[in-house]
């Protein structure tokens, strides 16, 4: 990602010091490639909790999202700078004092806006912080490995540009506003809670063409609501079940929490049993 | 123009070392921002100078080197934006540093970024993303300025096949745990601030969690080293990470890190 460079100005002093590796191999960095084809790390900046940063070698410098900088207690300075007391990667890698630009780069917010990414995206890790490592990556696995070198990399220069107004093209910032709002309309919102699927406890089985209840535990919320084990499924809210296959959709379509309503079959009586979905697995 | 490029490439060279049979060595350029400027073949033609990006989800050509190498414009996926003339293409071949890779999906189009940059660090035609560098297990040393490939037979993606999918792709059911089978794990919805896991609320009586030493008021913190700091995430990395057989998870109790294994359940599906 071409991250804003034009304004790009006052890198100067605080290079990010690392600790010393624990091995010669280097550390595990985890990492995830999301929908849209980027390399994605997590990390927390001084306890907070795990950020999604894009690994980016066409950004010149460590850039973190202004509403993400403000939650994980960044200020910046009155040059839109921070620095990062402790940059703990998933894994093992850590790092100290690491200094960051406090910004949100236009291309995530068409991503977040779009929901694009399929997770919510934070920040791009560009040179700054890159060039201190000799960084392996192969797709066909989900850890890089960062080696650290022994050498400290120039400042990145930026080429002038005044103030906060980028000269790289209006356009693009357009770009980026454009496609946050086209996700506004369709209605998806970036880092909004997900939809989980509600736990019962129930796990079915069919036996004669008929739905059973193959096991639940006591203290789940469908044993506790009263579900015992050969129970027959007759519906699920008001949809008549036919078959195991339907009865799993069924199931796997209830989002946690929510009410749930079974109407089942023991011993020729008819019962209903109405009870909350949680989380859990 | 011609001679500053050719200038250019004669400095920056595409010395290729092959240091085994299909590992290459390539250069590339630090560039005073800090970017990636490596010089490309595109076709047989050039070497062109380009911006190595892991950052971009897809390869970008001007429309001049669109030109210049031939590149095959795909019928009807061509238009004009408020940035100028955009289409997509196929490159028939893409090397750099002895690293060859055939038929790159590229956009073609003149970059207003890619103009900017070229106007302040000198000759940049395009970028080359992960539709290229995916198909290889990389190794980028700044130090260097040199990158190892080596082909991994990794398959990436179109995005700009999918993109569209990627939009209007709907979400009609809940994301699922990786098995209808009952662990036996209940979580409170709230993510515990401290450590920024899962408070587990229950364990079920005769599960497989309490045999594995779940204790109620555990939070879970992470799985196989992966963190886990929402639900939709422990469904993901557990699912992942199942993959690979039982897992180590680890939990915060009394303020106390420990780790428990836990195996993936009989008939559990993926």
């Amino acid at each position: 990602m071409i991250a804003s460079i034009a304004f790009f100005v006052g890198f100067t002093g605080f290079l990010p010091q690392f600790l010393p590796p624990e091995k010669a191999a280097g550390f595990q960095v985890p990492y995830r490639i999301a929908k849209t084809q980027h390399i994605i790390v997590k990390a927390r900046i001084n306890g907070s909790a795990p950020l999604n940063f894009v690994i980016d070698t066409g950004a010149p410098a460590f850039f973190i999202a202004e509403e993400a900088a403000k939650k994980a207690g960044l200020k910046p300075d009155e040059k839109g700078w921070a620095l990062i007391d402790e940059l703990r990667f998933e894994g093992t890698l850590r790092a100290q004092k690491v200094k960051a630009r406090i910004e949100t780069p236009f291309q995530l917010k068409g991503i977040n806006g779009l929901t694009l990414a399929g997770m919510e995206l934070h920040g791009l890790i560009g040179y700054s912080v890159l060039a201190k490592y000799e960084i392996h990556i192969d797709a066909k696995k989900d850890y890089m490995t960062w080696t650290p070198l022994d050498w400290i990399p120039p400042d990145p220069q930026g080429f002038g540009g005044s103030g906060k107004k980028n000269s790289q093209g209006a356009s693009l910032e357009f770009l980026g506003s454009f496609m946050q709002g086209l996700g506004g309309l369709s209605g998806a919102k970036a880092g909004q809670p997900s939809n989980i699927r509600g736990f019962t406890g129930l796990v079915l089985e069919e036996k004669n063409e008929k739905v059973l209840v193959a096991s639940v535990f006591l203290e789940s919320p469908a044993g506790l609501a009263g579900v015992q084990i050969g129970d027959e499924l007759i519906k699920f809210g008001d949809t008549d079940l036919h078959g195991l296959p339907e009865a799993n959709l069924k199931l796997r379509a209830i989002a946690a929490p929510d009410s749930i309503e079974l109407t089942i079959k023991r011993k020729n009586t008819i019962h209903k049993f109405n009870f909350k979905t949680v989380f859990g697995l | 123009m011609k001679i500053i490029l050719a200038t250019i490439v004669h400095l920056v060279g595409i010395s290729t070392l092959l240091t085994g049979a299909e590992t290459h060595q390539a250069t590339m350029e630090v560039l005073k921002t800090g970017h990636l400027r490596i010089q490309v073949t595109i076709n047989g033609n050039g070497p062109y100078p380009l911006i190595f990006d892991t950052g971009a989800p897809v390869n970008l050509l001007s429309n001049k080197i669109g030109k210049e190498a031939n590149i095959k414009r795909k019928p009807g996926r061509s238009g004009l934006t408020f940035m100028g003339p955009i289409g997509e293409a196929d490159i028939a071949s893409l090397e750099w540093g002895g690293a060859k890779v055939e038929h790159v999906p590229t956009m073609i189009m003149d970059h207003p970024t890619v103009k900017t940059l070229a106007d302040h660090l000198g000759p940049i035609e395009g970028i080359v993303g992960f539709p290229f560098f995916a198909k290889f297990a990389i190794t980028i040393n700044y130090q260097k300025k040199m990158v190892t490939l080596e082909p991994n037979g990794f398959i990436p993606g179109d995005l700009m096949k999918n993109s569209m999918g990627l939009i209007f792709k709907k979400q009609n059911q809940p994301i699922q745990p990786p098995s209808e089978q009952v662990i036996g794990l209940i979580f409170s919805p709230q993510i515990d601030r401290k450590t920024h896991g899962l408070v587990i609320e229950k364990i079920l009586a005769g599960s497989l969690a309490e045999k594995s030493g779940f204790k109620t008021g555990d939070t879970l913190v992470a799985i196989n080293q992966r963190w886990v700091n929402d639900h939709a995430g422990l469904f993901q990395v557990l699912g992942e990470q199942w993959v690979k057989g039982s897992v180590i998870v680890e939990i915060s109790r009394e303020n106390v890190l420990q780790e428990l294994k836990l195996n993936k359940p009989v008939g559990a599906t993926p």
